[in-house]
């Protein structure tokens, strides 16, 4: 069943020129994703998963600037399109949806207005109708007396129901792509559930194909069909979710799932396995491969070099010299 | 809603009080009003002592207070006798005053204000820019200027070199109609008014430029500090225009606080309009505080100071009124 | 790990001395404040050595003729005499100097003292909270109603002025924005665990309170305590310009302009200098203080 390409990321670089020094937040990040697929980004702090996709919506602030690459989105570059082109695109085309839905929300307008607001944006309909389609995605996510709720302030609602307003709002023009940027990280773990619940369930019934920032590996587990892992700016392994969860074959991948408290592991006597060293700082990056520090597999290559992407299974994109779990041995 | 009204108004009076009584206890200190009545010389001790006694001036502070109290508030005995004006009550020679100081305070406090909030948000929105550095630095300028050195300057230039403007007073005598000089108080209304406008102009600037400077800076970090927020992104993901992501979502946030200021700035401008008034020598409100405490008129004294401390408590209140109506987060909480 | 690593803002003595040294880095980066502290150096060199830079005048002798002009009051600037003499026939430079050296000690002292009472009841109050917490804000709002001006002309009329008496009345008025600040800085540093740490150790309030939270509170107090400067600055100028601050004959900045309507005609020259040394140095500060609160910025803390 082959489904269409949606968006083609190919080499992305976004750089940030601070007073500091320069920050390579995205280094040559290429990924795949196609309509009604959930590809789960995932990666540490400050590994430039947030960067990504503000790229793709080409809302960086200075002193980011995108370097260089392609966003292929239905066919189209759209670092090539003019900025009233983009503003068409966003929100209506592709949405996206960020941590904190407190601040995220702007405190002096009710949610029905800045609902109602991207839809009349991008929809040509009257205020009236909009009104009505504003009060049908409230009753869509899950908001109980949405009529009510459609003229309260996000001070007013819990940190769940504010997610969900925004969640109605980037769906309210049925984007192709929804971008979640840890839109979970800030709630309860039990709203969490139910948040993600309420997304795959869209997902589901519009068809829409959602990028899914985290640096949860267990929501990523759940959600997505597709995996990217990130380390510092550059993609280093990229599969779809089983082999990824299965058969890790970067080292990073290895660790992280390793170091997962598990009920049922035999291991639970053990102390947790945690990977030594922390995630270097943007201004000193290792020489060769960023992760060879940390890495109880690195070897002098490792430390000169910088390993590109190779297909070390079928589907299976590893960056590494010595990539781990490896059915036939490459080296 | 209501109910912070109400509880904030109540707060009013007592701090009120509390200002009243520590202002009459200090501007008691300045001397006995009616000493200098003896200067005159058919005035006598005795009829001096008698004056004292009707005026409750020989018994404890504390008593003097409540007395005066009293008539401040409701109004009584025209708030007591004028020193510097024979023959006037307190009431009468302030009310004969205030109208010029609050036309021109008023009249600057609009103009800077329709000033600075859009110059305010230009410069933030063009951070960096040339225009951005000239306003900041004009800014500057006007919040770290001597209002009174400043006054005297532009009386300098504009005034006495080059006659633009008259240098002192809040009116002519006669006004010219015709080639005939009319007596200023019999011409008409819309003369009167220009000629006080034109006497006005150059202290009115001075207090424009003074007020600018500090509410044209505050709007720009204010305007600075909302643009960074997450929901001007979140405005921006949305797919909204510019013009609508900085005006409706990020300058309504942005133009919170400057309310807030606008009405805590009101003690500066009570300062700077007493000040402009002195260096012009304009009959108003100001100047008379200068003078009643030069010729230790009490009576005037203490009800100028509740005058301004009233502007004053009023200013904050009316701060927080604005706030509360303004930010959802405060009205509904 | 010794329990002396805090969360945040506390800090272990190794990471306080960079954190200054950040700070200061980040200054020398806004090159307006920078210029502004150099000015600022070189003018209170010059208010210092106000003897040897006056050319062997005096700001109090009057002056008994000059060869330039028919009267001694007034003239206008000539050899040995740069600013002229002002209307008592004094030597203007040498009042200049000597005038620098008075309103800037009465900026400084009145914003060192509005600082450290501001210091004092904004960790009192912030601190303990409750009734002292409610008494010191009521008290500190009912100071900030006062009409400033006025009260400070009536206490200058009332009180008779000595360099210290006005530093009096301009101290009382200057410290409740410090006080808030701090009590704000308190709350949200309380709200830390340092605190609870320091306390399950057994420290006394007393010494939390000076040793914890008061550096940690001290960023914005030195911030606002140098913008403090040029309004003192102001108000000092402005109750000497009426006649009511620093009394003749020492000179001051202010009381210079007395009276400059009269001489505006005759000696407009005398009315120039002293006011802009006056918006010079309050610019200088107001950029500096400026400088240091965006070199002092919480987004420093990483």
């Amino acid at each position: 069943m082959e489904k269409e390409v949606l968006l083609e990321v190919k080499d992305l670089k976004t750089y940030f020129y601070t007073e500091d020094g320069v920050v390579k937040a995205v280094d040559g990040v290429s990924f795949t994703m196609h309509k009604g697929e959930v590809l789960g980004l995932v990666g540490e702090s400050g590994c430039g998963k947030s960067v990504t996709s503000l790229s793709i919506m080409r809302l960086v602030d200075a002193p980011g600037k995108i370097v260089g690459g392609e966003i292929i989105f239905k066919g189209e570059d759209l670092l090539k399109k003019s900025e009233e082109e983009m503003r068409k695109i966003r929100g209506s085309e592709i949405a996206m949806i960020f941590q904190e839905p407190m601040t995220a929300l702007n405190p002096v307008y009710t949610i029905g207005d800045q609902i109602m607001e991207a839809i009349l944006t991008h929809q040509d309909v009257n205020e009236e109708e909009a009104k009505k389609k504003t009060i049908e995605l409230l009753d869509l996510v899950g908001i109980p007396d949405p009529d009510k709720r459609f003229n309260e302030y996000p001070h007013e609602m819990s940190g769940g129901m504010r997610q969900r307003a925004m969640i109605a709002m980037a769906m309210s023009c049925n984007p192709d792509l929804l971008i979640s940027d840890e839109a979970t990280t800030a709630l309860d773990v039990t709203i969490q559930a139910q948040i993600l619940e309420l997304m795959k369930d869209l997902q589901r019934k519009i068809g829409m194909a959602i990028l899914f920032i985290t640096h949860d590996l267990a929501l990523v587990a759940e959600m997505a069909d597709s995996v990217a892992v990130t380390y510092t700016g550059k993609i280093v392994e990229y599969s779809d979710v089983r082999s990824v969860f299965k058969n890790p074959h970067h080292p990073y991948t290895y660790g992280l799932l390793s170091s997962i408290p598990s009920l049922l592991s035999e291991k639970t006597k053990e102390p947790l396995p945690a990977i030594e060293g922390m995630v270097p700082s943007p201004y000193r990056m290792p020489k060769g491969c960023h992760f060879n520090p940390r890495c109880p597999f690195a070897t002098d290559i490792c430390r000169k070099e910088m390993p590109e992407l190779n297909e070390t299974s079928p589907n299976h994109l590893v960056r590494c010299f010595h990539p781990v779990n490896v059915k036939e041995n490459v080296s | 809603m209501r109910n912070y009204l109400i509880r904030r108004s109540l707060e009013l009076i007592p701090v009120l009080f509390a200002i009243a009584f520590v202002s009459f206890w200090l501007v008691s200190k300045m001397g006995n009003p009616f000493a200098v009545l003896l200067l005159n010389p058919h005035v006598h001790p005795e009829d001096l002592r008698r004056l004292e006694h009707i005026w409750h001036w020989d018994q404890p502070l504390v008593v003097r207070f409540w007395f005066w109290f009293k008539d401040f508030i409701l109004f009584r005995h025209g708030w007591g006798l004028s020193v510097m004006s024979p023959g006037q009550t307190a009431l009468q020679l302030i009310g004969s005053r205030i109208p010029v100081t609050v036309a021109f305070s008023t009249t600057s406090m609009i103009v800077a204000i329709l000033l600075s909030i859009p110059l305010g948000v230009y410069s933030a929105i063009h951070q960096y820019s040339i225009s951005d550095y000239i306003l900041t630095f004009f800014a500057f300028f006007g919040m770290s200027m001597p209002t009174f050195w400043f006054g005297i300057m532009l009386m300098y230039v504009f005034a006495v070199r080059l006659h633009w403007f008259p240098a002192a007073g809040s009116h002519a005598a006669f006004i010219t109609i015709k080639g005939m000089p009319v007596e200023f108080n019999k011409a008409p209304w819309y003369l009167r008014t220009l000629n006080e406008a034109w006497y006005l102009t150059l202290p009115t600037l001075v207090l424009i430029v003074f007020e600018v400077g500090g509410w044209l800076r505050y709007m720009r970090s204010s305007m600075l500090e909302v643009k960074s927020m997450d929901y001007v992104r979140t405005a921006r993901a949305k797919g909204l225009p510019e013009r609508v992501v900085i005006y409706k979502h990020a300058f309504r946030n942005a133009v919170i606080p400057i309310i807030t200021l606008i009405g805590l700035s009101f003690p500066g401008i009570v300062g700077g309009a007493m000040i402009t008034e002195t260096v012009f020598a304009i009959p108003g409100i100001g100047r008379l505080t200068y003078q009643a405490v030069m010729h230790q008129d009490v009576f005037v004294a203490m009800a100028l100071i509740m005058i301004f401390a009233f502007l004053v408590v009023i200013g904050n209140f009316l701060a927080d009124i604005f706030y509360a109506i303004a930010d959802p987060r405060i009205r509904y909480s | 790990m010794a329990n002396e690593d805090y969360v945040e803002g506390g800090t272990t003595s190794n990471e306080s001395y960079s954190y200054w040294g950040k700070v200061f880095k980040r200054l020398k980066k806004h090159k307006i404040a920078m210029f502004s502290l150099w000015l600022l150096v070189v003018i209170i060199l010059m208010a210092v050595f106000a003897k040897p830079l006056s050319f062997g005048n005096n700001p109090y002798s009057y002056i008994k003729s000059v060869p330039w002009a028919p009267r001694p009051e007034l003239a206008p600037p000539g050899p040995g005499h740069p600013l002229g003499l002002d209307s008592m026939g004094r030597d203007a430079w040498s009042r200049l100097l000597y005038g620098g050296r008075v309103s800037l000690a009465v900026g400084f002292i009145c914003s060192f003292i509005g600082a450290a009472v501001g210091l004092f009841f904004g960790l009192l109050s912030g601190y303990f909270g409750g009734i002292t917490d409610m008494l010191i804000m009521r008290f500190t709002d009912f100071m900030l109603s006062l009409p400033v001006l006025p009260l400070m002309i009536v206490l200058s009329a009332v009180i008779k002025g000595s360099l210290w008496t006005i530093i009096f009345i301009i101290s009382v008025f200057s410290w409740m924005g410090v006080a808030r600040l701090v009590r704000g800085e308190v709350l949200s540093l309380k709200e830390q665990e340092f605190t609870e740490a320091a306390l399950a150790i057994g420290e006394t309030p007393g010494r939390i309170m000076w040793i914890h939270l008061l550096p940690n509170s001290l960023a914005p107090v030195i911030v606002a305590a140098t913008l403090a400067i040029s309004g003192n600055i102001i108000y000092e100028a402005t109750l000497s310009f009426l006649g009511l601050g620093i009394r003749q004959p020492t000179p001051s900045w202010g009381n210079m302009l007395n009276g400059a309507q009269t001489f505006m005609l005759t000696a407009p020259w005398l009315m120039w200098w002293p006011g802009i040394a006056i918006l010079v140095t309050t610019l200088a500060f107001n950029f500096l203080g400026d400088g240091l609160r965006d070199a002092l910025d919480p987004r420093l803390y990483r």
